[in-house]
């Protein structure tokens, strides 16, 4: 059996990372990218603090956020195969 | 859950969006000749369809709220966001991926979380050099270094230069059929020796001849002065080849009178099913008995 699937990726501009964020129900401050509960964001592969000027994907696993290191999407790309 | 084209397509009906124009199919089963897509080998039991919504739609959709359900993962759909600027790497990490499926699912079941990252990395590296952009994979290949330090570039290496493929393609293949814990054991410790001894290692193929086996063994004693040199090899006929090899080598040596070393031999064969492999450590130490340490990174 053939198994498909489909990988739908919605690009956004930086000028529109805060409007992205809040849609995920995160808060930003001064730039800085808050958890639900309040704490900084981090990358959740490298860990780096997140803001509004390295937040580079917005990904499923329970809505993770990752930095704009290309690398850091390979971490999320393997869990694909 | 609708699939999350199905999903985007529905939130902007609600809108009032024409959203058709801002999907971008890339269906990379097609043949860039025929289709202007981007050509992947798929496997034969796994299709992958990668679409892309531009920025412009993806503000709209924005604006709607409520959006973060686009944002999911499941056997058939997969919904993320990235940075317009990111989007291509991103596209061309899923089309080398999908490129080497078939690989990184047998691997998947042996190596490290981090092993196998860096070899996602490295196959889209190599995407980057097919395409000719040196620069991008160069830069690549300096965060590969960075992050994953010494053994990802031997993961980079050991992948690019076909040896992955060729040294462990069959006991991988063997592993899917067999599927016992041993044998992913033993494809573990094969793969981790070809990468920790990679810098002096020889890899015997069906068309490397005696001689330059031999040839090798005593230009990496003999120039590179190195304390530990490895051969890996896969069927009977190689494994044969070698073990004669080592013997005429060690032959060779003997008849140094001056500035002679003595050397160690050890094998380690790894069989799974009929295929066979071997690692042969060859260790040199002083004529005088004294046995040279090998580098705490080449000890295993």
């Amino acid at each position: 059996m053939v198994k498909e699937r489909e990988v739908v990726l919605m690009m956004f501009s930086k000028k529109d990372a805060e409007r992205a964020i809040v849609s995920t129900g995160r808060k930003v401050v001064d730039g800085k990218i808050l958890d639900l509960d309040g704490h900084a964001s981090d990358c959740r592969k490298c860990g780096k603090h997140l803001t509004l000027e390295n937040l580079g994907r917005i990904l499923p696993g329970s809505i993770d956020l990752y930095c704009d290191d290309p690398i850091c999407f390979n971490d999320f790309s393997v869990k694909l195969v | 859950m609708p699939p999350v084209r199905e999903l985007i397509r529905g939130l902007a009906a609600k809108l009032g969006i024409n959203i058709e124009g801002h999907l971008v199919n890339y269906e990379p089963r097609k043949d860039l000749k025929q289709s202007g897509g981007i050509r992947i080998k798929q496997g034969k039991c796994s299709v992958t369809n990668i679409v892309v919504l531009d920025s412009e739609g993806t503000r709209e959709l924005l604006k709607s709220g409520g959006f973060a359900e686009a944002i999911q993962m499941s056997q058939s759909s997969v919904g993320g966001m990235t940075r317009e600027d990111l989007a291509g790497y991103d596209l061309l990490a899923l089309v080398a991926q999908e490129d080497g499926r078939e690989l990184l699912e047998r691997l998947q079941k042996i190596i490290s979380h981090d092993d196998f990252v860096a070899l996602s990395i490295a196959m889209t590296i190599r995407k980057y050099e097919i395409h000719s952009q040196g620069a991008k994979a160069l830069d690549l290949k300096n965060r590969l270094r960075y992050r994953f330090k010494e053994r990802g570039n031997r993961i980079y290496v050991f992948f690019v230069s076909g040896m992955l493929e060729e040294f462990m393609g069959p006991p991988l293949a063997w592993i899917e059929f067999s599927g016992t814990v041993t044998d992913r054991i033993k494809a573990l410790e094969l793969w981790n020796a070809c990468l920790d001894h990679m810098d002096y290692a020889i890899y015997v193929n069906k068309s490397m001849t005696r001689e330059e086996i031999v040839q090798g063994l005593r230009q990496r004693f003999r120039i590179d002065d190195v304390p530990v040199v490895l051969l890996f090899g896969r069927t009977a006929p190689i494994i044969e080849k070698i073990d004669s090899s080592v013997k005429e080598f060690l032959r060779l040596e003997s008849e140094y009178q001056v500035d002679a070393f003595q050397y160690s031999v050890v094998r380690k064969e790894y069989s799974m099913g009929d295929h066979d492999a071997l690692v042969c450590i060859v260790t040199k130490g002083k004529a005088d008995g004294t046995k040279r340490l090998p580098a705490p990174s080449q000890v295993k």
